[in-house]
């Protein structure tokens, strides 16, 4: 059926009902409007009846029937910069009839339920025009129509929508059924007003507290390790051959007469994997200066090149030779992925570095700056929390930290009891999150309750 | 006073990005972006400082002619043609925005006529109607009225040349014109070295990966040791199951092969997730905190 075929039954199925709408004005929602018969204000006046349709089907009637039941919230754990916009619709409206959702600021308390149809007689009905109307076929969202914003055009089918508003400002709302015409609107029902409602910031976001419990027991063990390690005489840590083998690294460069090249990752200073880089570079940094060994640092980005710099700056510092620190070692190379592999790759392979560390975030060009390194003989420690890569350095690496253990590094080379007092909170942590598994697990699988749901909704 | 100083700024902006994530308030959102805005305005302030660095670092070596200076010459060149191409310097002229038009009233008939004389790189577009140019005159009858006509080159990099004309019946409006080159990022000699020169390079750099993970596989599947072995024979089953000749030897393989995927895969992908999330965690909260002075430096 073509859209003129339906535009021109619905305004015959229209005009067959207007006699009863006007005769019960503001009984049920059902007053349709076709465009030729509306009038701007009042209910629409009472016409001869037109010949019925050849075969009207029963479930025909209500295609401009208006929505129901319309809705206006401020979303749980908002902003304070939407609100929520859901309405009934009737069960057999045609696929040409869209919904308009209009909104307006400060609307009235006690505004009327309902407002004329938002098109009448071939334009927007008076009440919603305003002095400067659009041409009807602008009908879209973010289209001023008088005092009135279009906040959405539905034609899908949707019965709800999430609308975004400037905060602190009271909004009506008017929903209407708009039959289009190739996108045009030629008739519209009466529209459903509601408000004014006013958006609602929540201070807390009750959807992450199970989140903030989690950061709350990590930092509550830090704490408990830190006093503990205050007092204890030694605190055992699991080893981590990857970090031990740095130092051995850096001494066998030393020996070789050859630098160290150390690779901070292809993030940006924000990410954490770039931080852990960051803060084992400076121990890197104070061993290479008391084995008074060249270091290149190679960086993808120039602010993390600005701070690789800084870092290493205060690893000669704290060996005591900040005269030995060379500003030019520190390599901004590009930050485009493969360049920046090719870049570190001739680096590799014209400096021949005795050791290569790679520690840091990482993507597909992890294996080519192994394996490049691998051809030349460089013992190479590699440490990313990317888990795609970690098959990758662990295939083409001596020494891989994973995962965690790129975080713990940092930690492990200080040897001072408060940092590995939060390697232990970490591990304690493991422990209750295996525990929180399992009984998770049990109790979901006998059906008894959803631990996981509950606490992460 | 030196490590003081950071600390407390590390510690001040290192709980507000942590709170920020349970404060869905949108001045909490407000404050953010701005705080985001200067990290984005110290990045973009940072890459000047990464150019001086490359300078600071290259030409020392081609002065002095260093092994392969002559790479150096070629990255420098590169960087300054690059940001040559890269400015843009059509703005310092005013090139057409519009195409020439010339209208001739007067002629018989209801309709109207465009004519357009444009070379054979340009596509032309007159009202609803669109082609290539020829270089010769092409005709177009079009109904009378505001007809939009618009002049563009089928390669990306240059402004096409648009405009409206308001036509009356019998007349007939000659077109012309080229689209001017632009410059800068959408420019057309930045575009045609971008897919020219550094795509294909780029393409190649990555299609090396394939030969990597081929001697690396390698050397990673000579089964020496328990743990190697057990490597070798995962991957074996995944190659039989993963290959179409792998079902049609048995439909074990790939029940097998999807069997490693999904159970001890997960299984170990999931414990290092969960084991790096903690470690993030961990990092972040003594670095917040002030526990990890490492990066400050000794007093």
């Amino acid at each position: 059926m073509s859209a003129r075929l339906v535009v021109a039954l619905v305004v015959a199925l229209v005009g067959a009902q207007v006699g009863a709408a006007a005769a019960q004005p503001g009984a049920g929602s059902a007053v349709v409007v076709p465009i030729d018969e509306l009038s701007p204000l009042g209910p629409p006046p009472a016409q001869p009846a037109p010949p019925a349709p050849p075969a009207p089907a029963p479930a025909a009637a209500p295609i401009l029937a208006g929505v129901t039941d319309v809705q206006v919230v401020a979303p749980a754990n908002d902003d304070g910069r939407h609100l929520d916009v859901s309405f009934t619709r009737a069960a057999d409206v045609a696929a040409e009839v869209a919904t308009v959702i209009v909104r307006r600021r400060h609307g009235t308390p006690g505004a009327p339920p309902r407002y004329p149809p938002l098109v009448a007689d071939g334009a927007w009905a008076p009440s919603f025009a305003g002095p400067t109307p659009p041409p009807l076929a602008a009908l879209a969202a973010g289209v001023t129509i008088g005092p009135w914003t279009v906040a959405a055009v539905l034609v899908g089918g949707e019965t709800s929508f999430t609308d975004q508003v400037a905060p602190g400002h009271d909004y009506e709302y008017v929903v209407a059924e708009v039959l289009l015409d190739h996108g045009v609107p030629v008739a519209a029902s009466a529209a459903e007003a509601i408000g004014p409602r006013r958006p609602e910031a929540a201070l807390v976001h009750t959807g992450r507290l199970g989140y903030l419990a989690i950061v709350a027991l990590i930092a509550s063990l830090i704490a408990w390790y830190v006093r503990r390690a205050r007092t204890a005489k030694d605190l055992y840590i699991r080893s981590l051959p990857g970090v031990e083998a740095i130092e051995d690294a850096v001494g066998r460069s030393t020996e070789m007469g050859r630098p160290v090249l150390y690779v901070t990752g292809l993030e940006d200073i924000q990410n954490i994997q770039t931080i852990a880089s960051l803060l084992v570079l400076g121990h890197v940094a104070e061993k290479t200066a008391t084995y008074d060994t060249d270091l290149t640092v190679a960086n993808y980005y120039p602010l993390t090149m600005v701070v690789a710099e800084e870092v290493v700056r205060q690893g000669y510092a704290n060996a005591g030779r900040p005269d030995a620190h060379r500003p030019e070692r520190c390599l901004f190379i590009t930050a485009e992925q493969f360049a920046f592999a090719a870049g570190v790759s001739g680096i590799i392979l014209r400096d021949r570095p005795a050791t290569n560390i790679y520690l840091g975030c990482f993507y597909g060009e992890s294996l080519l700056l192994a394996e490049t390194g691998f051809v030349t003989g460089a013992v190479q420690i590699a440490g990313t929390a990317e888990l795609t890569q970690l098959p990758f350095f662990i295939t083409a690496c001596d020494y891989t930290l994973i995962g965690e253990e790129l975080y713990a590094a940092s930690a492990y080379l200080t040897k001072e009891p408060t940092l590995l007092a939060n390697l232990k909170a970490a591990d304690a942590f493991k422990i209750v999150a295996m525990v929180f598994i399992v009984v998770s697990v049990i109790a979901a699988t006998g059906g008894w309750f959803d631990l996981g749901g509950k606490v992460f909704p | 006073m030196k490590k003081t100083v950071p600390l407390i700024l590390g510690m001040v902006f290192g709980a507000y990005a942590l709170a920020e994530f349970y404060l869905p308030h949108h001045a909490v959102a407000g404050l953010s972006d701005e705080l985001r805005s200067w990290a984005a305005i110290l990045s973009a302030a940072a890459f000047i400082l990464g150019g001086l660095n490359i300078l600071q670092v290259t030409w020392p070596k081609i002065r002095r002619r260093e092994d392969d200076w002559g790479y150096k010459v070629v990255l420098l060149g590169g960087a300054a043609v690059m940001l040559a191409v890269g400015l843009p310097w059509h703005k310092l002229g005013d090139p057409p925005r519009a195409p020439t038009v010339a209208r001739t009233a007067g002629g018989a008939g209801p309709g109207a006529t465009v004519i357009v004389t444009v070379p054979d790189d340009v596509t032309y577009t007159v009202g609803t109607v669109v082609g290539p140019g020829t270089g010769a005159p092409i005709a177009i009858a079009v109904e009378p009225g505001p007809v939009a006509i618009k002049l563009s080159k089928r390669l990306a990099g240059y402004r096409p040349l648009t405009t409206t004309v308001d036509v009356a019946a019998g007349d007939t409006v000659t077109v012309g014109g080229e689209p001017p080159i632009l410059w800068g990022r959408d420019g057309r000699v930045f575009t045609w070295i971008y897919d020219h020169v550094f795509g294909p390079a780029n393409a190649t750099m990555f299609s090396l990966l394939a030969f990597f993970v081929a001697s690396a596989a390698f050397r990673a599947f000579r089964a020496r040791s328990i743990e190697a072995a057990l490597l070798l024979t995962a991957a074996i089953i995944m190659l039989i199951g993963r290959a179409p000749f792998g079902g049609a030897i048995s439909s074990v393989f790939p029940d097998l092969a999807q069997w490693l995927l999904d159970v001890p895969q997960n299984g170990g992908r999931r414990a290092i997730m969960m084991g790096a999330a903690i470690g993030a965690i961990a990092t972040g909260l003594r670095v917040i905190v002030g526990i990890e002075r490492s990066h400050l430096g000794s007093e």
